[in-house]
């Protein structure tokens, strides 16, 4: 072979590399391309795995759009990129950037109309993206301050994100300043990148939705907390309801218990009182005799007393109703309760400056009043301060006690600064025989008198004490207009003499029957007696009759009807009750009766003749 | 003394821009003044407002600089819309003698020739190197070369980059204090106690036959062994594409045969990158100029081992002369094709740490993505593309 002829063999030799190097370097190139592609997709693949992983659903919104947009300019090196942000049925909306730059847009704002009119919350990418959005997109842009492009810009892409059930959404416009699409660097989106892109706004809605969940449960979380709060606070009062009402129960049947005793014990009185009066009466002239009935006396007295705290307690009571001033009254009592509570104790007297008008009975006023104080007084064994107060009660005032509705109060304070109460003995205080004091030193009925003769009259006790700082006592009293009647003149005494006349005597109860007959026959009366009402009328029909004594309370008929069925066969007939009980015109079936007409029991023989006395005039 | 420190910042505000990376490298000078500013940024910024912002941080500092595709700055390589890079420098035994010379595209080489005039010794000393940043757009930066090199004692390196903006090839800046011009060229002469070492590798392989270009002017290339030269071009690329894509670009190259410059027999190339296609004519415009009828070239590949390889042995390199010092500053001229649009987010670990790694971590390191990169090979200044010019500066100790 010659020289040339190698020559050429080698020149084609080297042809045929050189056209197999072309085919490498193409397979190269294609090899570096998708490898490329690859590297991008894991390279986005990651970022989302970042972004899904770093989303929090206590994230903010703004802290979410904020990583896409981060991730925007990383992945696709856009740099114009903005979020905007509508809650459906708003009238504008929100767009900010990365760089904290804010705008508000308003419903005639393109951007507004164009987000407003569509529903869509999927991807929208370059080709998709109507005209009216890019011009609307870039108004914003220019809004923010963002590099602002000529016409005809397009998009890269809008992300459209739905937040909490599509009440609001987002959207991320991204695209690349007119610099950077001119770049030889820059290509169209290819369907990696719409995939891409679809997949975060797919990511972000539902962080974004996570996010709005979590407020929305936040916020129910609250709602819920104050709803258990509420129902604490109305379980705490149906708690103090219930202990009021089985305070109240548990008074009630203390009251109808000791009631009942004191009834039974006042007839068992009047008999011990008038036959001890009797004894007295005939044994003047034995001087041992006398005094041991004089004893007898003494003891049915202080028991006639215990009988009739009990009774107010039970709010059984007689009660003689009058008109009375609350300050004057106060004022007026507390004289003498200065001189009760002795020189150690200083006593402060508030009155309110208005008048304070109630219809009570005073004698029971004052026991109240007394009670009150004596019981503060104790408390302060080594002196200290009571005071009394009186005021109008406001209707809030009432309503915060619990006793609110159309009665107007007004109120008596008596506090003392003395030892207090614990909280375990405050619910107790009022139950009769209840006492802190040492044995002898009270009988535990003096706050229970307080609290029968108040709730009595339809008013309401309150206490409230700390231990070590004092004790108050706060009593309601119903309040009443300014009294327009003078109260009657008192009825002249009756004056003493031989007495005559026909009493009949109606009592179910032998032995105050015989006493009774005993105490009137001596004085000079003519008795008939009968252990019931068909007896006394039987007794009536063939004797007329100057007075009725009956009890109140018998079998098959009570005093009142047989004082009434009495008047109408001898209409000048004068009627005296008995009773153990207070007289009340409805409980006892009958008008309404002076209460002048009753002699309470127990009662004395001396005081018996001068009721029966009184009764005839 | 000679004190460096570098800052960067991403505000796409100007001013916040400037301002955050003169700050962060004032900073690191602590009580020293700076004296000098090295000043790279990217195109997106109103470049003016960036510089106003460095100068009111750095009042006594002279500015110079380029604008670039991207800016390298500490670890990391920023080529991003908004990236700002500021090596300041202090020194009163080194001077940076700051120039800006105009009209560089009508007249490279005469830009090339006033810039040396500029370079002549004091005090009977040369320089230590001249750094030049031309626009990378317009002018034909191997005449500049030329015309500088011409006049200056070989013993002065060249170095530099040219200006770039973000892939547009619209426009590019140059810097001097606070004004911005385009079509100039920007730079500074480096005198006084320092030394310089210079070196630069690129990163593409030759393949195919060795071809001759049959006709070439003003830069463009018409036709190699005859044929068009987007026909050459092609039979390299994948698809059959239309159009010069920046695919295109980075992939395939021009190897230009410069061993008769070198008076070497070994085959040594320099890369030129076509810019432009001239569809109608099948024409490549290379910007980079220094082709011409007759000039012999190869296509070239880009190849990634290579790029990192060859860095990394650059490196080496000036590590290996200059035993046992440790550079006052590193300069760092990298092609914009070679970064992000090469290996994506894994850009400064392919590009910047295997560097740092040998000459030094801690250094105050500054570059520039660039259309062009200038260093010498062998002592002769070139124009390459697709190529990384690192530039390490040494203080010399004083003399007893």
């Amino acid at each position: 072979m010659s020289g040339d002829d190698e020559l050429a063999r080698l020149r084609e030799e080297n042809r045929a590399l050189d056209e197999q190097l072309k085919v490498l370097v193409r397979t190269e190139q294609r090899l570096f391309r998708s490898r490329k592609e690859l590297d991008e997709e894991l390279s986005n693949t990651r970022a989302l795995a970042e972004f899904a992983l770093s989303a929090s659903p206590s994230d903010a919104e703004d802290d979410v759009v904020a990583r896409v947009i981060r991730l925007l300019r990383a992945s696709f090196h856009v740099d114009c990129v903005f979020a905007f942000a509508h809650s459906r049925g708003q009238e504008r909306g929100e767009g900010w950037d990365d760089a904290g730059r804010r705008a508000v847009l308003h419903s005639d704002a393109p951007l507004v109309s164009w987000l407003r009119a569509s529903e869509r919350t999927e991807l929208l990418s370059l080709g998709a993206v109507e005209h009216v959005a890019v011009t609307a997109a870039l108004a914003m842009a220019g809004e923010l301050g963002l590099p602002q492009e000529p016409a005809g810009s397009s998009l890269l892409a809008v992300l459209r994100m739905a937040s909490g059930d599509a009440e609001r959404v987002v959207s991320v416009f991204a695209w690349k300043s007119a610099q950077l699409r001119r770049s030889v660097m820059t290509k169209p989106l290819a369907p990696r990148h719409l995939a891409f892109l679809s997949a975060l706004a797919n990511q972000v809605g539902r962080t974004l939705e996570a996010v709005a969940l979590t407020g929305a449960l936040a916020s129910r979380g609250s709602e819920l907390t104050l709803a258990n709060l509420r129902l604490s606070e109305s379980l705490g009062s149906l708690t103090e309801a219930q202990e009021k009402l089985v305070q109240a129960q548990k008074m009630e049947a203390i009251g109808r218990l000791a009631g009942g005793v004191a009834h039974d014990f006042n007839n068992l009185l009047t008999v011990i009182l008038s036959h001890a009066e009797l004894l007295r009466d005939d044994a003047l002239e034995v001087g041992s005799a006398a005094e041991d009935a004089t004893a007898i006396l003494d003891a049915a007295a202080r028991a006639t007393s215990i009988t009739r705290q009990l009774l107010s307690f039970s709010r059984q009571q007689s009660q003689r109703l009058e008109e009375l001033e609350l300050n004057r009254f106060v004022s007026d009592t507390t004289r003498v309760l200065g001189r009760l509570i002795g020189e150690h104790v200083h006593l402060e007297l508030t009155l309110a400056p208005e008048r304070l008008q109630l219809r009570f009975d005073g004698g029971q006023l004052e026991q109240v009043l007394m009670n009150l104080t004596l019981n503060a007084r104790d408390a302060m064994p080594g002196g200290g301060t009571l005071s009394v107060r009186t005021r109008a009660v406001s209707a809030d005032e009432a309503e915060r006690a619990g006793v609110g509705g159309d009665e107007d109060y007004i109120a008596l304070e008596v506090e003392d600064s003395g030892v207090g109460i614990p909280d375990e003995l405050l619910t107790h205080v009022f139950e009769p025989f209840f006492t802190t004091k040492d044995v002898g030193r009270g009988t535990g009925l003096g706050l229970a008198t307080v609290y029968g003769i108040v709730e009595q009259s339809g008013g309401h006790v309150f206490v409230e004490s700390e231990v070590g700082q004092g004790t108050t006592f706060t009593v309601f009293f119903l309040a009443s207009g300014t009294p327009t009647v003078a109260p009657p003149p008192s009825a002249p005494a009756p004056r003493e003499g031989r007495a005559h006349g026909t009493v009949l005597v109606a009592e179910d109860e032998p032995a105050i029957r015989k006493i009774v007959r005993r105490a009137l026959t001596a004085a000079g009366y003519d008795v008939l007696d009968a252990a019931d009402g068909e007896q006394a009328l039987a007794l009536a029909a063939t004797t007329t009759v100057d007075l009725l004594l009956t009890d109140m309370v018998m079998p098959r008929m009570t005093g009142a009807v047989l004082a009434e069925r009495l008047k109408r066969q001898q209409p000048g007939l004068k009627v005296l009750f008995m009773s153990g009980y207070p007289l009340r015109g409805a409980a006892s079936g009958t008008a309404a009766w002076d209460a002048r007409a009753v002699l309470a029991k127990p009662f004395s023989a001396t005081a018996l003749l001068a009721a029966v006395r009184a009764a005839l005039v | 003394m000679l004190r460096a420190a570098v800052g960067v910042s991403r505000h796409t505000d100007a001013s916040e821009a400037g301002r955050a990376a003169a700050e962060a490298a004032s900073r690191s000078l602590g009580d020293h003044a700076a004296t000098f500013a090295l000043v790279f940024a990217t195109g997106a910024y109103p470049q003016a407002e960036v510089l106003a912002a460095i100068a009111g941080v750095l009042p006594g500092a002279r500015l110079s600089g380029c604008s670039g595709e991207g800016v390298i700055g500490g670890s990391a390589t920023h080529e991003v819309e908004f990236a700002v890079a500021v090596l300041a420098v202090s020194s009163d035994s080194v001077r940076f003698e700051p120039f800006l010379v105009e009209g560089y595209h009508a007249d490279p080489a005469g830009a090339g020739r006033t810039i040396a005039t500029l370079c002549g010794p004091v005090d009977g000393a040369a320089p230590v190197c001249v750094v030049i940043l031309p626009d990378g757009i317009r002018g034909n930066a191997s005449a500049l070369i030329d015309g500088l090199a011409a006049e200056l004692p070989r013993s002065v390196p060249i170095v530099g980059g040219s200006a770039g903006d973000a892939m547009l090839f619209e426009k590019t800046h140059q810097y001097l204090d606070e004004r911005v011009v385009s079509d100039a060229v920007a730079g500074f002469v480096l005198r006084g106690a320092a030394t310089l070492h210079v070196g630069v590798s690129h990163g593409c392989t030759t393949v195919g036959l060795d071809r001759v270009v049959t006709r070439a002017q003003d830069g463009w290339v018409f036709t190699i062994d005859g044929l068009p030269a987007w026909e050459v071009f092609k039979e390299y690329l994948d698809g059959d594409p239309e159009d010069l894509t920046a695919e295109g670009i980075i992939y395939l190259c021009i190897g230009v045969d410069i061993r008769r410059m070198l008076s070497s027999d070994t085959p040594r190339y320099v890369i030129r990158t076509p810019m432009v296609l001239d569809k109608e004519n099948g024409a490549l415009f290379f910007p980079g100029g220094g082709i011409e009828t007759g000039t012999r070239v190869r296509v070239t590949r880009r190849d990634g081992e290579l790029i990192r390889g060859s860095g990394t042995e650059c490196a080496a390199a000036l590590r290996q002369a200059a035993p046992g010092q440790t550079p006052a500053f590193v300069l760092q001229f990298d092609c914009a094709g070679r970064g992000r649009i090469l290996f994506g987010e894994l850009a400064a670990s392919e590009l910047i740490e295997p560097l740092q790694t040998i000459l030094g971590a801690d250094i105050p390191w500054i570059g520039v993505h660039t259309y062009g990169e200038i260093a010498p090979v062998d002592g002769v200044p070139f124009f390459h593309n697709y190529s990384v010019a690192l530039c390490a500066v040494y203080e010399t100790p004083p003399t007893r």
